[in-house]
């Protein structure tokens, strides 16, 4: 090679941006897609804590948590439903591991909100006696409280707790024919808690 | 060589470092940058396959000819190139050999000289944010950041 084009060649590389060969020189080429959908295996992606922490903090932190208990939120109250088919077994009154993560939700709503009062509305649906109903609803009120409060730190005295049996279904136990509604029992058999906010 | 040769590769060069093709495609934001007399315009924010195609073009509104350095072994960093979608913050993607999928790839010390009223074209591929996220913050260190950049999916 002659010096001159030697030159040439270098001019070229200098005016193209690029002192050393271009491994991937057309973002459109096939083989430079090929080679970032290859590169996706070892893809750098990272999770931007402060920020999400700062969004958190400006909606109060729960808004995600009220969202996943499907809670009704007022300008008075916070409404949390939790069915007690999720809470307990049946007859029992004691919770299944399978409560723990909609409870440590919950506790996390109140932990939120520290300082307002809290009632646990234990509920059955409407088989059985009241002599039956009465004391089991109070007893999963309770128990949730207790879990609540030994193992999601929200404060005892904020919370109270009342069973109200099969006194307040929420929806029908019987179809408008009068015949058993089992969707409509299992609605009823469950645990309130109400977080009075205004 | 002669001087006519010289001035067909000087040509050529510039023509491959600044091709005026590109810079009829539509800007989908623009904005001044820190670097004098340049313009840059967001061109294109493409998903496919996983892939997110990100082309920046910088146009010299000058009067002269003006360099402009995209990164070098001090302070730019291609990481500073990066797409941020909700809380999350994605990369240029490398390939095996940890070749970055952008312009200028093999040096990580990359910049250009483009012609007065010339244009030149920046690319970079990353991972894609997932399907739901429409649009994205898009942050580079030659001027502020993009905001609300939409994707198009193809």
């Amino acid at each position: 090679m002659r010096l001159s084009s030697g030159i040439a060649t270098l001019l070229l590389a200098f005016a193209a941006g690029a002192a050393v060969p271009a491994k991937y020189s057309n973002p459109d080429d096939p083989a430079t897609q090929a080679a970032a959908r290859e590169a996706l295996g070892s893809a750098k992606i990272l999770d931007i804590v402060g920020i999400a922490r700062d969004i958190e903090s400006k909606t109060g932190g729960i808004e995600s948590v009220l969202k996943d208990l499907g809670a009704k939120v007022t300008d008075r109250e916070i409404r949390i439903e939790l069915s007690a088919d999720v809470l307990f077994d049946f007859d029992k009154h004691e919770l299944r591991p399978e409560a723990f993560p909609s409870l440590e939700k919950v506790a996390e709503v109140l932990r939120s909100r520290a300082a307002s009062p809290v009632t646990i509305d234990g509920h059955t649906d409407g088989k059985g006696s009241d002599a039956y109903n009465q004391p089991l609803s109070e007893k999963r009120a309770q128990a949730v409280r207790e879990w609540l409060m030994k193992n999601g730190g929200a404060s005892a005295a904020t919370m109270t707790t009342k069973g109200w049996g099969k006194s307040k279904p929420s929806v029908p136990n019987t179809r408008p024919d009068g015949s058993d509604d089992p969707e409509g029992r299992k609605k009823n058999r469950r645990v309130e808690i109400t977080v009075r906010t205004g | 060589m002669t001087g006519k040769n010289v001035f067909t590769a000087l040509i050529l060069g510039l023509a491959l470092g600044a091709s005026p093709a590109l810079a009829q495609v539509a800007a989908i934001q623009s904005q001044d940058i820190n670097q004098p007399g340049f313009v840059a315009d967001l061109i294109e924010a493409k998903r496919s396959d996983g892939v997110l195609s990100i082309k920046v073009r910088l146009k010299n509104t000058g009067t002269k000819a003006a360099s402009v350095q995209f990164y070098n072994y001090t302070h730019l960093k291609i990481a500073a190139y990066y797409v941020q979608a909700e809380s999350k913050k994605y990369f240029v993607l490398r390939d095996t050999e940890k070749v970055p999928l952008a312009t200028g790839e093999n040096n990580e010390n990359f910049g250009t000289t483009v012609a007065a009223g010339a244009s030149f074209t920046w690319w970079a591929k990353y991972p894609a944010p997932p399907a739901n996220i429409k649009k994205f913050s898009y942050y580079w260190p030659l001027g502020a950041p993009f905001d609300d950049v939409p994707i198009t999916d193809k």
